[in-house]
């Protein structure tokens, strides 16, 4: 990048500040007297802004400005900042020098003839949407002979009888395994949060002697454990908040999340993902989770423990059954077959029992407590209990 | 006093002087003209190129979803909000394409990040600590084309919440709210992510350098 000989004075004591950098310091030409302007207009913003960042530490706006993502009010009181402290030069030389090496990756330039290839591709694609399927005859059977057409009519009707539960089967593994791909891509989105939260899965807080089942007595107060998870969903971890839908699950109408780029519509019964600190129904999550309730949640499982998996049977509409054999009892997402199963190692399995795993650990109980009122915690960290999302008190 | 701001914050499309911009055209495709679609190919093809390619580190992955990208745009266009800009947008659609194609390939050779150096409220701190490190990286005599190898080839490891962030400010030169919108985290998050991101480059390189010199 050319830069004009008054800038390039500028520039020589920032170091080796990369074209971006430079990009960002053209701004650069406030003369000391301006100090007090600018730390007064920087102030007003900041107030205004980001009242978080301090003032005493101009270096935390050292990358925006390498990165030329500094408005002129903040390049201005960095510039008299900079021209005054000789030790926020050297960071920035040294962050300058940092980020040179990126300058080297130049990615490969695509085919010339890129966007000829999309325009033909989009065109190739929506021609074949538009042909319309060529009409077919009912019945017509092949050469229009009546015995023939007989013998085709009573073959499907075989297929049809022995093919019924077949294609049911079928359906219902279809759908198993969409639903560990669900639990795959929560797991991708786990790792990635884990990795952003110095190991910790989703948290969103506890509030003390709350309850994780919704409460209609007394001052007990609630809270949903599905606003952990829903951390991933909020803060883009899991893309598609859809993802913790079970295919199998039919428990009601899917609340649609809002288009990140659509207009707001009045009476939509959109929702805002990253406005809300929960799922807006039951029937957006499917899956239930680690319970992370109690003084000293398990934030960081041992790599054996189920983190998460399809629909706990002990609670139905939020409210714990005690007729069912919880060491039975499978989920009722897929017909009561078992239940896929996201276990803390990364393993994504679909299990025939309640029982897993080498320490034989029920994922409906807490070890020892067979009776439930929504304010019970695991002790042990080893001990999965996964427990509805009950989002907004509405019914699981 | 004016209202500060972000560079390039506004999400406003830009006035109708001088060439339409990318909202103009989008909806003039709208009103049936074609040759407005083409235009948007055309201007935006190459850069969206070099995003996935960056971010998926494979030339052919890369034309398919640039491919699929822009169909997705042509048969969506109703979808779009006249009141925001098309370019976070597109690259929100692009991102999204690349990390379903990263997720079916399976691709899990990240090295694992040191949990604490990841910690994004510690991200700040780290890297205040990587501004005032008196540790140096080696002085080695590296040509272009080696350094470029090791740039690549760290970047290609990074985490994909960190790469995303750093492809997206440092190469495609979004404003920091653009990149909120492409990645669909707040503002606070993309600065301590970039943070994050910085600091992990930063040491990955010096260790390369110092592996080099050593062999």
């Amino acid at each position: 990048m050319q830069l004009p000989p008054e800038k390039k004075g500028e520039l020589r004591w920032l170091g080796g500040v990369s074209m971006a950098g430079a990009v960002g310091l053209l701004g650069f030409c406030g003369s000391p007297s301006r100090n007090r302007r600018e730390n007064h207009r920087f102030r007003q913003w900041q107030e205004k802004c980001e009242p978080n960042v301090s003032l005493d530490r101009p270096e935390e706006f050292l990358l925006d400005l390498h990165l030329g993502q500094a408005d002129e009010d903040v390049r201005g009181w960095l510039d008299a900042e900079l021209r005054r402290d000789a030790a926020l030069r050297a960071k920035s030389e040294r962050l300058g020098r940092v980020l040179m090496p990126l300058d080297h990756w130049s990615a490969s330039s695509p085919a010339p003839n890129l966007a000829d290839k999309v325009l033909s591709y989009i065109a190739a694609r929506t021609d074949q949407r538009n042909v319309e399927e060529p009409r077919r005859g009912w019945l017509r059977f092949p050469a229009g002979r009546l015995r023939e057409g007989l013998a085709i009519a009573a073959s499907i009707g075989i297929l049809v009888v022995l093919g019924v539960p077949l294609l049911s089967n079928m359906r219902e593994r279809s759908r198993q395994v969409l639903c560990a791909a669900n639990l795959e891509a929560i797991l991708s989105g786990t790792s990635a949060y884990q990795q952003s939260y110095a190991g910790a899965i989703p948290f969103a807080g506890a509030t003390a002697g709350a309850s994780w089942l919704p409460v209609s007595n007394s001052g007990t107060p609630f809270a949903s454990n599905s606003r952990h998870p829903y951390l991933l969903v909020k803060y883009g971890f899991v893309p598609a908040a859809k993802t913790f839908v079970c295919p199998s699950d039919d428990r009601g109408p899917y609340v649609e999340s809002k288009a990140r780029f659509a207009k707001d519509q009045e009476g939509s019964p959109a929702w805002d993902v990253r406005r809300n600190d929960d799922f807006p129904s039951a029937a957006n999550i499917s899956y239930d989770s680690l319970n992370l309730a109690g003084a000293s949640p398990n934030l960081r499982p041992p790599p054996t423990v189920a983190y998460m998996a399809d629909a706990n049977p002990l609670f139905v509409g939020a409210k714990f059954n005690e007729s069912v054999d919880a060491d039975k009892a499978n989920s009722p997402a897929h017909h009561g077959r078992g239940q896929t199963v996201l276990l803390m190692d990364g393993h994504v399995q679909f299990a025939k029992s309640p029982i897993y795993g080498t320490g034989q650990d029920n994922l409906w109980l807490i070890d020892g407590v067979r009776s439930y009122r929504g304010t019970e915690v695991p002790t042990r960290s080893d001990d999965a209990f996964l427990v509805p999302g009950c989002p907004q008190s509405s019914s699981h | 006093m004016k209202t500060p701001r972000r560079q390039s914050g506004s999400t406003q499309p830009a006035p109708s002087a001088g060439p339409p911009s990318d909202e103009q055209l989008l909806k003039e495709f709208l009103r049936g003209k074609d040759s407005s679609f083409e235009l948007l190919v055309r201007r935006h093809a190459a850069d969206l190129h070099q995003f996935v390619l960056r971010f998926t580190g494979d030339s052919v992955a890369a034309e398919d979803v640039v491919q699929e990208s822009l169909l997705q745009v042509h048969s969506s266009a109703a979808q779009f909000d006249p009141h925001r800009r098309f370019k976070p947008w597109l690259f929100t659609i692009a991102a999204n394409k690349a990390r379903d194609y990263l997720r079916r390939r399976g691709r899990r050779h990240e090295v694992p990040f040191d949990a604490t150096l990841n910690d994004e409220n510690d991200a700040g701190r780290k890297f205040l600590d990587l501004l005032s490190s008196d540790e140096e990286t080696p002085d080695v005599e590296l040509s272009n084309e080696e350094s470029r190898r090791f740039v690549k080839r760290i970047i290609e490891e990074m985490p994909h919440h960190l790469r995303e962030v750093l492809i997206l400010a440092y190469y495609q030169k979004l404003p920091y709210k653009d990149i909120g919108d492409v990645v669909g985290v707040p503002l606070g998050t993309v600065k301590s992510r970039l943070h994050a991101a910085v600091v992990h480059f930063g040491e990955r390189y010096r260790d390369a350098i110092a592996t080099r010199k050593e062999g």
